[in-house]
């Protein structure tokens, strides 16, 4: 028994050797590489500071020698949100999935979940780089609003705020919401 | 006669397990800044190891799926398949009672790609039963016992 499990795993460290050398040198050579650590932007939420990763090829990373430690996105509570909804021209963006946004959303918003986004970032179509951004999610414990709202840093937008209350502290503030598939 | 005829089913089940393990690493190994998203996304490693993990695993699927296919060094195949399996298995679970609703990353990385779900949770249960199949039957004691 003891001489079993002695032979799986010294095969099993003789694979490992392998297929770590193989993943290495492949992912150098490849053009698809990615970085051996995601590049990230350190973030504050609820006065905790945060990284969060920016999943990028590594030839077309933005930030590419240093990692971001300036604060490019920021937080924003409910009573500026507020303030932005009324004062108008800001764009809110719903990151989380389209049923969700059915049910209810922030009225004006439009719906991007962040998945998709992921997958296609042309999903973001010809939004104004200048645009006052606000992205939001369920609230509480979700990421995505944060995610979102680096991500849209990164690829150009001046001015991005993410609203970490969100859709609960929204709607518990009793502010206007729009249900159905118009923003 | 029975023996061989569990000979046969092991030689199916190695071939179709290898040529899964090899096709579904292929996409990861081409679009490796999708499959970081995917493990990313799971919300369960630290995002210092997500790609390095990305970089790896799709590597590892391979020689998996080379060592079942060729017959050489089966239990370990079996068992480094089998480990893998239980992982994913967890993973996707965890992934269900947290509620994400996240791509699973299981086979493709299509951007219909298929979600997380119980669908998922039973196909690598199957992976997993035959992995223990092979890891069982070629367990070197059972070899040198012949």
């Amino acid at each position: 028994m003891k001489q079993t499990v002695k032979i799986i795993l010294l095969r099993c460290l003789w694979i490992g050797l392998g297929v770590l050398a193989m993943g290495l040198i492949f992912n150098w050579l490849s053009p698809s590489g990615i970085p051996l650590v995601a590049k990230y932007q350190t973030i504050i939420v609820q006065g905790e500071s945060q990284k969060i990763p920016l999943f990028m090829k590594r030839r077309t990373a933005t930030s590419q020698d240093t990692d971001r430690e300036v604060q490019l996105v920021s937080e924003i509570d409910t009573e500026k949100a507020r303030r932005f909804f009324s004062e108008g021209g800001a764009v809110f963006i719903d990151t989380r999935d389209y049923k969700a946004y059915l049910d209810g959303h922030i009225a004006g918003a439009v719906s991007i979940p962040f998945g998709e986004f992921q997958n296609d970032p042309d999903l973001i179509g010809d939004l104004d780089r200048n645009a006052r951004i606000i992205t939001y999610c369920d609230g509480d414990d979700c990421q995505t609003s944060i995610d979102m709202a680096v991500h849209l840093s990164e690829i150009g937008f001046k001015e991005v705020w993410f609203y970490f209350g969100g859709w609960k502290e929204w709607v518990r503030a009793d502010l206007p919401i729009v249900k159905g598939g118009k923003p | 006669m029975n023996s061989k005829f569990w000979e046969w089913i092991e030689f199916v089940i190695r071939l179709a397990l290898g040529f899964l393990f090899i096709y579904a690493a292929i996409d990861k190994i081409i679009q490796p800044e999708k499959f970081a998203v995917v493990i990313y996304n799971y919300r369960v490693l630290p995002f210092e190891f997500v790609n390095i993990v990305a970089i790896i695993v799709p590597w590892l699927e391979v020689a998996i799926g080379i060592t079942l296919i060729l017959g050489i060094w089966l239990e370990t195949a079996a068992f480094l398949l089998s480990v893998l399996s239980i992982g994913f298995i967890m993973l996707i679970i965890s992934a269900i009672a947290r509620g994400l609703n996240i791509e699973c990353g299981c086979f493709t990385l299509s951007e219909s790609g298929s979600l997380v779900s119980w669908k998922r949770v039973i196909e690598d249960i199957l992976i997993l039963a035959g992995g223990l199949f092979i890891f069982f039957r070629h367990l070197p004691e059972k070899q040198s016992a012949k």
